[in-house]
């Protein structure tokens, strides 16, 4: 998987590109807590380019939505497929998480 | 049809997985089909090798899936592990559980296939899903 970033204005702009599953969860879990350990509080998380995530990837973006809550922080989701989507909406994490359709809006928000 | 038995360790998983979609050579599937399978598979997979064999890659996973009747693809994936209580299974929607980190593996196989049944004391998943 390729992680880009992009940080703008105190703002973490994370683009991410290909699967997250099993094998590429623990190098998200590696940026996130590079991310957390340089103070930043403000992260969009940029799905338009993610197929397919499975529960890893689920459990690497709670963990990280709580870290930053610890410090105050805020994290946007933003570009997902309707199949992930689906997955939060079906396992209720679109209750814990601020997911945007573009992310253009997510921006907007901070 | 694809039928394994291996001494399988997590990072092998999203291949193995890949392999035996292709393998499987459903033609005609949508992608939100070919979606639900691979997300069910991958996680009755990781399961298998993470909970039911402690990733002891000593041990084996057993997988087996065909096609029956053109209209209908079984999974069955097994473990040698010590089997789990798959009657008192919590679920990972409950306020108390939502922000917890794991749980959500068989939820999900549920959620995504049409049929699931536990065998062998839980060592074993059968998932079925409706071909369209």
């Amino acid at each position: 998987m390729q992680i880009n970033e992009e940080l703008k204005n105190g703002v973490m702009a994370c683009r991410l590109k290909g699967e997250i599953n099993i094998n590429t969860s623990p190098e998200l879990r590696k940026v996130f807590g590079k991310f957390i350990r340089s103070n930043i509080k403000q992260i969009i998380i940029d799905f338009s380019e993610v197929p397919y995530t499975d529960s890893s990837g689920l459990a690497t973006l709670i963990e990280l939505l709580q870290r930053l809550k610890k410090t105050g922080g805020e994290l946007k989701l933003c570009g997902m497929s309707d199949k992930i989507k689906g997955i939060f909406e079906v396992t209720r994490l679109d209750k814990l998480f601020s997911i945007y359709n573009s992310c253009e809006s997510a921006l907007k928000g901070f | 049809m694809p039928c394994y038995s291996l001494n399988l360790s997590l990072e092998n998983i999203p291949q193995l997985v890949n392999n035996i979609i292709k393998e499987i050579n459903l033609t005609g599937l949508s992608s939100d089909t070919a979606f639900d399978i691979k997300l069910a598979l991958e996680e009755a997979l990781v399961n298998a090798v993470k909970h039911g064999n402690k990733q002891d890659d000593t041990k084996k996973v057993f997988i087996k899936a065909e096609v029956i009747g053109n209209d209908r693809l079984e999974i069955e994936v097994k473990d040698q592990g010590k089997g789990f209580d798959y009657l008192n299974l919590f679920s990972p929607i409950s306020e108390e559980k939502l922000e917890s980190f794991s749980g959500r593996g068989i939820f999900l196989i549920q959620k995504h296939m049409d049929e699931v049944i536990f065998f062998d004391g839980g060592r074993g998943i059968k998932m079925i899903k409706c071909l369209k």
